[in-house]
């Protein structure tokens, strides 16, 4: 790798890693604070020493919540990655070498791309309880086609090839050639894209939660603390500002260290 | 052209109709029961029952989704429960101010990301480049509602300059929409012009290390002529496309802005409906953006073949 793409690579890894620390040290970063527990007396104050973040609208510690609302961050961003990487490659191999069934799936996958994310997921919580998982599983069917696309367009890249031919010919299982042979030579261009739908879907899940149709209120997530500053945004700007923040921060994180891959494994992706 | 027009269109109905098929089934697949969640916690089940049998979701589902169809061939995308209003008609009300808001923000977006992404790619490595990559990934990084409240709290809440909440409608009070719509605008168009900066620098990157371009050197022409007439006009096809793909960006950014904006659009529809639970409103505005969106990227590929006749093959 080149020196140039060496910086961001290490700042988005060191801002992920620091990330990764503070939502798994959250009880004992956040001291005695319980992120649930409501002091009314302590209402709305602007940082202090004591509490570096200052407190919500009901008296709650920011800076406890905001750490716990790194692990839901997180754990939407690694669970849609994977869970969207894994069913997209699926459903994108299958369309890209069974060719009878070519033209259903992408249209269909073409009927989920027309509706933008941010609505589709939207939607899809409008019936489902909010929940994290349920969380995880709206923005992941928003982000699937994407990755069904690439799947699909590198599988037909790769199927032409003179190899894939030969294990054909050879009468090797459909399988064993899909996981075998063609996988292994998609796989870098479907991990920079997986490290993409990361950030977006940390983004989108701080959406969700902001406009209110995301993780219950009970769980503290960034979106849900800047959803409850959002009343008092102009006098109480820290209790928004706090997470969105951390949000920006690690959304960049994510971005860089996908960024850094793409240099390295796909550079003709744009 | 007129060939690829009809091809083009033809395309587009199947894609269309997956559409109409996937928000509907969405809502019907999706694990809860809207008649449940309607009719609230207080409900009893024989209240749900007679919700369920009033809003026909007893029916199996090809008669749902056929009687679904024939309404939407007629213009009717069904009854708010909410408020009692046709969903076309709240569409209708609402419309104006998210399509102002869409157009504004792509007005600026191409004003800022056509020539940033073109004098980025004149000079690689220079300040224009590195300024285009690092908004190129803030742009991706920061999110709407933070570049929005940024904006509102100093230029509206602090300067005063615009106004914090609220549209008013070009055709009423041009100025008042003005002072309404450019923060907003501005808002949605950061990641949005991001994109359109990055596209245009990849793409006049290849296009300025063409054969065509040295010639046009060599005879001694102009180097601002050059970069426009000949470089930038082979790339408006990349870049419209793109355009297209982003509105995606634009529609669900607008769910947001609207939201921080205090906007009366479909964004702030849409929320409101999901709030609420108010069902039709939730799968017409849904289906009506995504028809929307369909109908952007086939008048941007008709304008890409009309432009570049190479599209057309």
């Amino acid at each position: 790798m080149s020196r140039r793409g060496a910086v961001p690579l290490a700042l988005g890894l060191a801002i992920l890693l620091a990330m990764a620390f503070l939502a798994v040290a959250a009880p004992l970063l956040g001291g005695d604070r319980d992120p649930g527990l409501i002091l009314p007396a302590e209402r709305a104050l602007g940082p202090s020493f004591a509490r570096p973040f200052g407190t919500d609208l009901l008296g709650r510690d920011l800076f406890t919540r905001v750490l716990y609302g790194a692990r839901v961050s997180l754990l939407v961003g690694l669970g849609v990655a994977l869970a969207a990487t894994a069913a997209g490659t699926i459903i994108g191999m299958i369309a890209g070498y069974v060719r009878g069934l070519d033209g259903v799936i992408m249209r269909l996958i073409d009927g989920l791309m027309s509706i933008p994310p941010v609505l589709l997921a939207v939607t899809l919580m409008a019936v489902m309880r909010g929940s994290l998982w349920n969380v995880i599983a709206a923005i992941t069917l928003a982000e699937l086609p994407r990755v069904a696309r690439l799947a699909r367009a590198s599988v037909q890249t790769v199927r032409g090839q003179i190899f894939v031919q030969a294990a054909i010919v050879s009468g090797a299982p459909t399988t064993t050639i899909l996981l075998r042979h063609i996988l292994p030579n998609i796989a870098a261009s479907l991990f920079v894209q997986a490290s993409f739908i990361g950030a977006s879907a940390i983004m989108l899940e701080a959406v969700l939660s902001f406009i209110g149709a995301g993780i219950p209120p009970t769980i503290p997530s960034w979106g849900n603390i800047m959803a409850e500053g959002r009343s008092l945004w102009q006098v109480k700007p820290h209790i928004l500002a706090f997470p969105a923040l951390f949000l920006c921060v690690t959304v960049l994180g994510v971005n860089l260290v996908g960024d850094a891959l793409r240099d390295r494994f796909d550079p003709r992706g744009a | 052209m007129l060939g690829y027009a009809i091809r083009r269109i033809a395309a587009a109905v199947p894609v269309a109709f997956c559409v109409a098929l996937l928000v509907f089934a969405l809502l019907y697949l999706a694990p809860g029961d809207p008649a449940a969640v309607m009719a609230g916690d207080a409900a009893s089940p024989a209240d749900i029952e007679k919700l369920r049998i009033a809003l026909g979701l007893d029916r199996p589902f090809l008669e749902r989704f056929l009687h679904w169809l024939a309404g939407l061939a007629h213009g009717d995308l069904g009854t708010s429960v909410f408020t009692g209003l046709p969903v076309s008609m709240l569409i209708g009300q609402r419309v104006l101010a998210t399509a102002m808001l869409m157009l504004t923000a792509m007005l600026i977006s191409g004003a800022i990301g056509i020539p940033a992404g073109t004098l980025a790619a004149c000079r690689p490595g220079g300040i224009a480049d590195r300024a285009v990559l690092i908004g190129g990934v803030l742009g991706f990084s920061v999110p709407v509602f933070l570049i929005g409240y940024l904006l509102a709290y100093l230029f509206a809440y602090r300067l005063g300059w615009f106004a914090v909440q609220g549209f008013t409608s070009p055709f009423v009070d041009f100025v008042g929409f003005l002072r309404t719509i450019i923060l907003p605008a501005a808002t949605l168009a950061f990641a949005y012009a991001a994109l359109i900066a990055r596209i245009t620098r990849a793409t006049m990157l290849e296009i300025l290390a063409q054969d065509h371009i040295r010639t046009a050197r060599a005879k001694g022409l102009d180097e601002a002529y050059i970069v426009i007439v000949h470089g930038l006009s082979n790339a408006a096809t990349p870049i419209l496309t793109i355009m297209g793909m982003g509105a995606a960006v634009l529609l669900g950014g607008a769910v947001v802005t609207e939201t921080v904006f205090g906007i009366p659009g479909l964004g702030r529809l849409t929320v409101d409906a999901v709030l609420r639970r108010d069902y039709p409103v939730i799968q017409g505005v849904t289906l009506f953006l995504a028809f929307l969106f369909v109908a952007i990227n086939l008048l941007i590929d008709l304008l890409c073949a009309a432009i570049d006749p190479r599209v057309r093959q």
